[in-house]
């Protein structure tokens, strides 16, 4: 796809709730020349090329090594290509037709139970995150150096943020989920 | 009231794409065998989407309603072959009769004659 080997990096924060911005956002990149490459986890590689209206969609799916060959062979055949994945989340791509949508799920149902499986694996992480931290919270008190509290409140603090940002992250999923259901777009 | 007929009651209804689906497995298919057969069978109307197709497989295999039989190879890709179960089977055949019912209903109340092309 690529016309020469430029190479772009962009840092970029995919909240599972907007996945269909994240596939806009993947489009318009290319429109503008940039070809997505590999995601990490905050920072996505573009190849740049020639112009061109792709179409990027993204699915979630914790896939064992045995399954991941069917699964990617099903898209293949279908017309998609997998261009990279991080944490279970999978990006797909396909050239464009005029006045075509292309899209990897045909109806709500199955769009709503990808973002449930999301929701699954946040729910069941919660409390397994609790109690690495409630072990250190609950490590002696007394006779602490001071550099020692400071890494401790840090610690608690960062801890307090990410907890924070996960229940935020469930109620927005269970949002996006209720909005499908009534047959919303975001 | 059969057994399985008990058993397949508690999956209705099902979603078109989940009927649709079904029935294809009514021989031994791969995915991408699935997609054509659907769409071929309902004129082109019904285009599963592989994300829909996936998710549809792995979730009727976790509810025993197909099973996987062995796998074909083709122009060097291999994919996995799947066929209804007993279950899966009352399963696709009450939701037929189900529909049928409706077309039924619908026939005597709204007053249309005809198949497909009939009104």
């Amino acid at each position: 796809m690529a016309t020469d080997a430029t190479t772009r990096k962009v840092f970029h924060i995919f909240w599972a709730w907007q996945d269909e911005k994240e596939e806009t956002w993947l489009r318009e990149m290319a429109r503008e020349g940039w070809h997505l490459k590999r995601v990490g986890l905050f920072r996505y590689s573009f190849e740049g090329g020639k112009p061109a209206d792709v179409v990027y969609r993204v699915d979630y799916h914790n896939l064992s090594r045995r399954d991941r060959a069917e699964y990617l062979g099903i898209f293949r055949s279908a017309g998609w290509e997998h261009v990279s994945e991080v944490s279970n989340w999978h990006f797909f791509r396909t050239e464009a037709a005029a006045g075509a949508d292309p899209q990897i799920f045909s109806d709500i149902e199955s769009r709503v139970a990808m973002h449930k499986r999301v929701l699954a694996i946040l729910i069941v992480f919660l409390p397994i995150l609790n109690i690495g931290v409630m072990n250190l919270m609950r490590g002696p008190h007394g006779g602490r150096s001071a550099w020692l509290e400071n890494v401790f409140v840090v610690g608690t603090v960062l801890y307090v943020l990410i907890m924070l940002l996960w229940a935020y992250a469930i109620v927005r999923i269970a949002v996006r989920i209720r909005q499908l259901e009534r047959g919303r777009r975001s | 009231m059969s057994t399985i007929e008990r058993k397949a009651q508690k999956f209705l209804p099902l979603t078109e794409a989940t009927f649709c689906i079904l029935a294809a497995l009514a021989e031994p298919r791969h995915g991408y065998g699935v997609m054509q057969r659907v769409e071929l069978a309902s004129r082109g109307r019904i285009k599963l989407g592989p994300g829909t197709l996936y998710g549809a497989l792995t979730k009727l295999l976790q509810q025993d309603l197909i099973v996987r039989t062995g796998e074909t190879e083709e122009g060097g890709e291999r994919r996995k072959l799947y066929v209804l179960t007993e279950l899966g089977r009352g399963v696709a055949r009450l939701e037929h009769r189900r529909l049928v019912e409706m077309v039924v209903v619908g026939r005597e109340l709204l007053g249309i004659e005809g198949g497909l092309n009939g009104d």
